[in-house]
């Protein structure tokens, strides 16, 4: 029995390039904020160089790939995506993680670069910034876990491709 | 396919707006992690491989001087310590609240050393051979900027640069160079590891015109220091060591700064020199106290002028001087104030 892929070309271009960004984000991250991991790689300016050049990546790199690939399709996906309730195609934890996922890109990148681009930004703004990204990389690393779990649980039954 | 309302869409946008409101309204909205691997929630920083060991430990002091230190540790340990409280800030936002260091002064390094008067600037050269930033001889003769050994009534641990680190509370994070093994005096600013990679050179967390310019004196008599006014001001040397600002075609004193050589010279007479040159400068009402606000103490002086302006200097045993602008409203400008003056504000304040 042949199954229609659920996801195309496009779709998993989009969903690994984000996927290994976000991996080195939060390894490169995970130095620069875990005191007994930062004292022991060092080389802090290598891990924020790259933690820069990954976290700018995040949002349009995954956006480009979606853009100029198959884009009707990617579309149409997040628009299962965004309606919760609508198809078997994906159920509601699916919907929340890539709620989740989005907004939480968006606020990474605006309080990384309140931080990264410190002197154009009041003290107070920076304070908040740095708070809220503490915050989000503990929940991005519970949902990350649950997802992968997840994922390898239900490797060999998939929901439908539509 | 695509029946039922957005709600992804509606989440987006409304955890967006709720995140950008949080950043703007600051830290008041968000706790602050504290991870269970860090005491008091600070970040360690190490740009080199490794940190650099306690063994072998010297500190060289060189360059424009004209005895050149080079002493062990013990020699440093041996050397006049001070304690201070004060907090340690970072640009990207997160700030150790208090911290109670143990040092010695930096005026009291470049005074055994002999710093010559062609020397302006110090480069501070880290022992992992990787950090290096500099510092205005100004602002290292600051009263609270010290070579610290201790922290939190312990030797300084080396994950924060021990056995000997630089603490420059008026200034971010990134200017207290750790593991300090060599004080340079030198004629010229070097561009220190992070200004090279973007971060402003001017480091000070409060860029408050008047209070900005207390880093660039250089000659007023009596002290060995002067005194550059930020653009559209004039100042006026006090005997002992004070200097009042005026705003350029303002009629009154807007702000004066009392600058103290060093602590063992600011006594009682210098006190009442400057209470004398305050009265002479149109300042009426003076009179001065001392007041013990916990780890300071230090002397106190009140003024009016004729308009009601008050004015209130603070005279800090530190070696540092003080200031204060003054106004209708005190305490608002007290509080504006507060990072400089620190515990004694508050006992001032009343």
């Amino acid at each position: 029995v042949t199954r229609a892929p659920r996801f195309g070309t496009t779709e998993r271009a989009v969903h690994w390039s984000f996927a290994l960004l976000l991996f080195t984000l939060l390894g490169s991250g995970l130095v620069l904020w875990v005191p007994p991991l930062a004292t022991a790689a060092g080389h802090r300016a290598g891990f924020r160089q790259a933690h820069i050049v990954a976290g700018l990546g995040l949002v349009p790199v995954p956006l480009l790939i979606a853009l100029l690939g198959d884009r009707r399709t990617v579309l149409a996906t997040a628009r299962q995506l965004e309606r919760f309730r609508s198809t078997p195609r994906f159920n509601d934890g699916q919907r929340l993680n890539a709620t989740w996922t989005v907004t939480s890109a968006v606020l990474f990148l605006v309080t990384g670069v309140v931080q990264w681009r410190w002197p154009s930004f009041p003290a107070d703004w920076r304070t908040g910034a740095s708070r809220l990204h503490d915050l989000l990389t503990l929940v991005t690393i519970v949902v990350v876990t649950a997802h992968v779990a997840l994922a390898v649980l239900h490797l060999r039954r998939p929901r439908p491709a539509t | 396919v695509t029946e039922g309302r957005p709600f992804g869409r509606r989440l987006f946008l409304t955890g967006v707006g709720a995140g950008v409101a949080a950043v703007v309204a600051g830290g008041r909205l968000l706790p602050d992690i504290a991870l269970p691997w860090s005491s008091g929630g600070w970040r360690l920083y190490n740009v080199a491989a490794r940190m650099p060991s306690p063994v072998g430990f010297r500190l060289r002091v060189d360059g424009l001087v004209e005895r050149p230190l080079d002493l062990r540790l013990g020699d440093l340990l041996a050397l006049p310590h001070a304690e201070q409280r004060s907090d340690f800030e970072c640009v990207t936002g997160w700030k150790v609240s208090g911290v109670r260091w143990r040092g010695v002064r930096l005026d009291e390094l470049l005074d055994r050393a002999g710093a010559t008067a062609a020397g302006t600037h110090l480069t501070f050269h880290s022992r992992d051979g990787v950090y290096t930033d500099s510092l205005s001889l100004a602002s290292a003769r600051l009263g609270d900027t010290i070579l610290a050994t201790g922290m939190d009534g312990r030797p300084l641990p080396r994950r924060h640069g021990g056995p000997a680190r630089l603490v420059v509370p008026t200034m971010y994070g990134y200017k207290s160079v750790k593991w300090v093994g060599r004080i340079e005096v030198a004629d010229r600013e070097v561009v220190g590891y992070w200004e090279q990679r973007g971060y402003a050179r001017d480091a000070r967390i409060d860029k408050d015109p008047v209070r900005a310019y207390v880093g660039r004196r250089r000659d007023v008599p009596g002290t060995g220091w002067s005194v550059e006014a930020p653009p559209g001001w004039t100042w006026r040397a006090l005997p002992g060591g004070g200097v009042l600002l005026r705003r350029a075609g303002a009629a009154r004193v807007e702000a004066s700064v009392l600058v103290a050589r060093r602590a063992d010279r600011a006594t009682r007479d210098t006190t009442r020199d400057l209470l004398a040159g305050i009265e002479r400068a149109g300042l009426t009402g003076a009179r001065y106290s001392t007041v013990d606000a916990g780890d300071l103490e230090g002397d106190v002086l009140e003024a009016e002028d004729g308009s009601g302006q008050r004015f209130l200097f603070a005279f800090l045993p530190a070696g540092r001087a003080v200031l204060q602008v003054q106004g209708q409203a005190p305490a608002a400008d007290f509080d504006r104030w507060r990072p400089w003056f620190g515990q004694l504000a508050a006992s001032v304040r009343r």
